[in-house]
């Protein structure tokens, strides 16, 4: 009976031809650019990048082995290139409020010209304003107006000091100011004389000092309005002169720049501010500058050899974002997505003690240096900084990049900073990441399915078919190509296409995980290389397949070292009632591997309830509680219908220590809770894994693979009796891309994998009694497995019934 | 100094101080001449007089400067005010003293002021002081102590304006007077001992004059074996000999106060237009 489930060597392993190659090597084949096995992000990937409404950025999402990354990037750069190149963008000085930087947006490549041409021009300026101070008309002008005010204020006094001689009044100095006294031939009246004088005139000689004296102080007064308008006259002169050197070297660069109104606008703006602060040109020269105190403060405390450069920085742009080297949409990958690298910052200087800034230290973020193109950044690295996220949303939702300082919003640091004007925004983000964290984002942030509407959603792996299987070969081909190995034998290719099936696990199908393929390729080539291999063969591949199994497997080995020491009890021979071995599957970061696990069930007279204790102790999953609680449903449903169910039933994972989940053992379990009802012993020389509805029925379950791997190296150490074999669901045996010595033991009769579809299928293996079906009376044949647990069962409902009734 | 002036038994340089820019200038050019002539140098400020008495006028006001504020004056606040200015003169000089190591002695007194400095200035081989004082306005105008003494003054003087440099170039007007003999042997002992840069500027109303005048200068020179350039004006041509100075960088305008071929007032017409330190012999 077994013989009928049992699978033949061909079914364990899917082999893959090497002679379905036309190739010798891969150096033959042309390669790929294309990407494979991803039809449905690549469309989604096209869709993302065309359609230009708010909202369409991408989200993709797959595992990391697939190199999304390298995919995406591909993807774009095969677009881009038609996509024009966007503009340049900087930033300039507001002259009236220079905390709040003004931004210019210029065509590719004119950005770095308008820093050259404003570099040429300042040191234009440098040279030719002092020039034209310099000259002698202008010191002529100069001095007229620096003469006319001194004549006018000589006149005043001149007048002054006649008046107050023809009113007989002296003036003189004393230390402190300036004294008056009526005189009296020639000399200050004598204070006795003056005593001795009618009052009448001494009041009015007092008048006389006091009207003097009232004129002085107006005109005291008047001389620094007389100053002030003296200086205005020089100021606009200065202008002038100014004017003369600055106006033409402008109009020359606006002639440059009439394409761009916004930069002929900045060069009227700079025109004017050089005319109201002409005097730092000066001070940058030998020219001898008077008019100090409309020099800026800044220029004032700067070594000579700084104020060219001071004046270069006023007027000079901060080039944030060059394009002039781009050719077409720019993909930019930001690493570290801080919430600096993607918005921008505004950093400081240290001076004397305090943080200064000024709007050349703006710093572009990648959303700057993306815009008009695309940014790339992973989703758990954006979600893992401070701000990021935040900061990231809030541009795109605004459709414009602010840069400022996050700090802030907390008051963290209270340094003068800069508010420079935002910069309009038009990017598609790229979130690369886990599916895991696409399905948080999309239920826990409401914000997120607004922004990132396009899902690329990665397969994990791709149909076996002839037409893949060279796509693969072609992909390898260009593989080896881009890092430089040796080409692969076609029978290395097709040992890379059988490891991509076992990746997939799936022997239909193939793993899309290029990463992991691409690492294949190079410890492939490594060992080729070892062995002074020209083109690398199947046994280098099946060497850096076995080398890296054997650096992952430390785990797997003491596991079995324990088993076989009888620490951790399995028994591959003999039968037991109530007792079967499971399969598991442990993963230890890329690796897995199977593990044998004794299961067992025992049975007593109860209310119709199977009692996990691994859910007792809290130590099993949801899905492996909801595997064991369909054991409850499945033999009430076959054995119980009419009779109350009356059994109370344990089932554990013995010498199990950390949780366990998923339902994969469930069919085991179910062979245990039979084997123990029906006192029908299992033969402990098989294991079993599947899952089981409440029909019965045996379902697939994954790593099918390791877990016949896993009993196949407990068995083979202990050696290999012939009665041993491992019991899988019909539906895995498309999955199965077996060990070659594992395939080679079957071969030998030496091992059994069998494929049952049902619970009935799987009980007759393991206890080698029938298991029986219900003839047209309703009954189980007599002996069957079925009809034993059916009357044990029928006993516990009866022995119920008396008790309860007894009880009452 | 010449001949005459070498038996004189004065050996100092009186400087007269009033703590305005120009006097400062003063000090400082008239202890660098101290140091080259050998001489000591003696200070004066003088508590004027006339200003103590006006204050002592119930109608005697002042206005305070910059401020324009007005207030009543008092003899005894003007006195201490004074004292003050006073001191402040005679750091300053003393300070100069030490620094420039020179001999010397400060000295305050009170009276008229021109009347006070001619008459310390009788006990001195040269005076000198600022163009002007403390003034109203910021433009040179000769004060009124400074144009006294250049028709007063009983030795030579020297009137220097704020921001004068020590004199490097001596320019003289020589016209073959006695003074100007006296002035020529001070002027070639300056050239000697600091730059050998001496110009003799002389009249050339005839060329028989002009040559004798000449000659005289020449013979003078060999005597105390300077070399020097020889310039000529015309006849009272001020403004020219204003023009010739002033082309030279550091010079020291030394000149007869009066000789025929000047102009009478040439005292105060040179110090009204000259802005560089100037020598008068009279």
């Amino acid at each position: 009976m077994q013989s009928i489930y049992r699978l033949m060597p061909a079914e364990l392993f899917h082999r893959c031809d090497p002679g379905q190659f036309k190739f010798t090597t891969t150096a033959e084949l042309a390669g790929i650019t294309g990407i494979i096995g991803q039809q449905r992000a690549v469309e989604a990937i096209d869709f993302g990048i065309k359609i230009k409404q708010e909202g369409y950025n991408l989200f993709a999402l797959g595992s990391s082995a697939i190199a999304i990354h390298s995919v995406v990037k591909k993807r774009l750069c095969g677009k881009v290139c038609q996509q024009p190149t966007p503009d340049d963008w900087c930033y300039y000085n507001d002259f009236s409020e220079s905390h709040k930087p003004r931004v210019l947006r210029l065509p590719p490549g004119r950005g770095r010209q308008l820093q050259t041409d404003i570099d040429r021009l300042v040191e234009e300026l440098c040279a030719a304003i002092p020039a034209a101070f310099e000259s002698e008309d202008y010191h002529a002008r100069k001095q007229e107006i620096v003469d006319e005010f001194k004549k006018r204020r000589e006149a005043a006094y001149d007048e002054l000091y006649q008046y107050a001689r023809e009113q007989d009044i002296t003036i003189m100095r004393t230390p402190n100011g300036v004294v008056f006294a009526p005189m009296a031939k020639g000399e200050v009246i004598d204070p006795e004389q003056f005593m001795k004088l009618p009052e009448e005139e001494q009041h009015r000689l007092e008048a006389k000092v006091v009207e003097v004296q009232d004129r002085l102080k107006a005109l005291i007064r008047s001389v620094p309005r007389w100053q002030s308008e003296s200086r205005e006259k020089i100021k606009e002169l200065n202008r002038e002169v100014t004017a003369l050197a600055v106006t033409h070297p402008i109009d020359l660069l606006k002639q440059v720049y009439n394409d761009i109104p916004a930069v002929t606008g900045y060069f009227t703006e700079l025109e004017q501010d050089i005319l109201d602060n002409m005097a730092a040109f000066l001070l940058s020269s030998d020219t001898e500058y008077d008019e100090s105190e409309e020099v800026l403060d800044m220029y004032s405390a700067s070594p000579r050899a700084q104020k060219q450069l001071v004046i270069l920085n006023r007027y000079q742009i901060n080039l944030l974002v060059d394009n002039g080297g781009t050719q077409g949409a720019p993909v930019v990958y930001e690493d570290t997505p801080t919430y600096q690298n993607l918005l921008g910052s505004i950093e400081h200087l240290s001076h004397m003690g305090s943080l200064i800034t000024n709007f050349h230290l703006i710093k572009a973020g990648a959303l700057h240096a993306a815009n008009g193109g695309y940014l790339l950044v992973d989703a758990l690295k954006v979600l893992s900084h401070p701000f990021a996220w935040e900061g990231l949303k809030k541009a795109l939702r605004a459709r414009e990049v602010v840069i400022d300082n996050p700090g802030n919003i907390y008051n963290v640091v209270s340094t003068v900073s800069l508010e420079p004007e935002p910069i309009p925004l038009d990017v598609k983000v790229i979130l690369i990441g886990s599916p895991l964290i696409y399905y948080l984002l999309c239920h826990y942030d409401p914000e997120f399915p607004e922004l990132f509407k396009v899902a690329v959603d990665f397969n994990e792996h791709m149909d076996r078919t002839p037409e893949n299987i060279q796509l693969y070969a072609d992909t390898i081909a260009s593989l080896t190509r881009k890092e430089g190995l040796r080409p692969f034998s076609r029978a290395a290719v097709a040992r890379i296409i059988e490891h991509s099936a076992r990746l997939a696990e799936d022997g239909e199908r193939l793993s899309t995980h290029m990463k992991t393929i691409t690492d294949l390729l190079r410890e492939a080539d490594y060992w080729a290389c070892e062995q002074s291999h020209e083109a690398v063969d199947a046994e280098d591949v099946q060497t850096a397949i076995n080398a890296q199994i054997r650096r992952a497997d430390r785990l797997r080995e003491q596991t079995l070292e324990e088993t076989l020491r009888g620490t951790i009890l399995i028994d591959t021979m003999g039968e037991q009632v109530g007792q079967v071995n499971g399969l598991s599957v442990i993963t230890m970061g890329s690796y897995s591997f199977g593990r044998p696990s004794r299961i067992t069930a025992r049975v007593h007279l109860g209310r119709g309830e199977v009692i996990d204790i691994e859910r007792q102790v809290a130590m099993g999953g949801p899905i492996h509680s909801k595997g064991v609680l369909i054991l409850t449903g499945f033999l009430g449903g076959r054995y119980a219908i009419d009779l109350p169910f009356s059994l109370s039933a344990s089932i554990v994972f013995e010498q199990s220590y950390s949780g366990i989940e998923g339902d994969s053992a469930s069919s085991a379990e179910l062979y245990a809770l039979l084997s123990a009802l029906a006192e029908a012993p299992i033969k402990q020389s098989l294991a079993v894994t599947g899952s089981v509805n409440q029909h019965g029925q045996v379902q697939p379950i994954g790593g099918v693979n390791e877990k016949i791997e896993g009993f196949f190296d407990l068995c083979n150490a202990r050696g290999l009796t012939g009665e041993q074999g491992v019991i899988i669901p019909q539906s895995n045996v498309k999955h199965l891309m077996l060990r070659e010595d594992v395939v080679a033991a079957v071969k030998a009769g030496l091992f059994h994998i069998y494929a049952v579809s049902t619970i009935d299928e799987g009980i007759e293996i393991l206890t080698g009694l029938t298991a029986g079906m219900r003839d047209h009376s309703g009954k189980f044949p007599a002996g069957s497995i079925n009809e034993r647990v059916e009357a044990r069962l029928a006993l516990m409902a009866e022995a119920r019934i008396a008790y309860e009734f007894v009880s009452k | 100094m010449s001949a005459d002036m070498e038996n004189e038994q004065y050996k100092n340089i009186l400087v007269a101080l009033d703590n305005s820019q120009h006097s400062t200038t003063a000090l400082n050019i008239a202890a660098h001449t101290a140091v080259l002539m050998g001489m000591d140098l003696n200070g004066l400020y003088v508590e004027d007089s006339a200003l103590l008495r006006l204050a002592e006028l119930p109608c005697a006001r002042e206005v305070r400067l910059p401020s324009a504020i007005d207030r009543q004056l008092d003899s005894a606040t003007l006195a201490g005010e004074l004292a003050i200015e006073a001191e402040k003169a005679r750091k300053l000089f003393l300070a100069r003293l030490q620094n420039m190591n020179l001999q010397g002695s400060f000295q305050v007194v009170r009276g008229k002021v021109s009347d006070e400095i001619v008459s310390a200035a009788r006990q001195s081989a040269l005076l000198c002081l600022g163009k002007a004082g403390r003034q109203l306005i910021s433009s040179v105008r000769p004060g009124s102590t400074a144009l006294a003494l250049s028709e007063s003054s009983p030795v030579p003087v020297m009137f220097i304006e704020h921001g004068a440099s020590m004199p490097v170039a001596v320019m003289i007007f020589y016209d073959g007077s006695v003074t100007a003999n006296n002035a020529l042997y001070f002027a070639a002992r300056w050239a000697q001992s600091e730059s050998n840069n001496l110009t003799v500027i002389i009249p050339s109303d005839s060329p028989v004059r002009t040559l004798l005048i000449k000659q005289a200068a020449a013979e003078i020179l060999r005597s105390v074996n300077v070399q020097a350039r020889f310039s000529e004006i015309g006849d009272g041509d001020l403004s020219r000999l204003v023009n010739i100075v002033d082309k030279v960088r550091d010079p020291l305008a030394v000149v007869p106060a009066a000789s025929r071929f000047l102009p009478p007032d040439t005292a105060a017409q040179l110090l009204s237009a000259a802005n560089f330190p100037l020598l008068l012999f009279r």
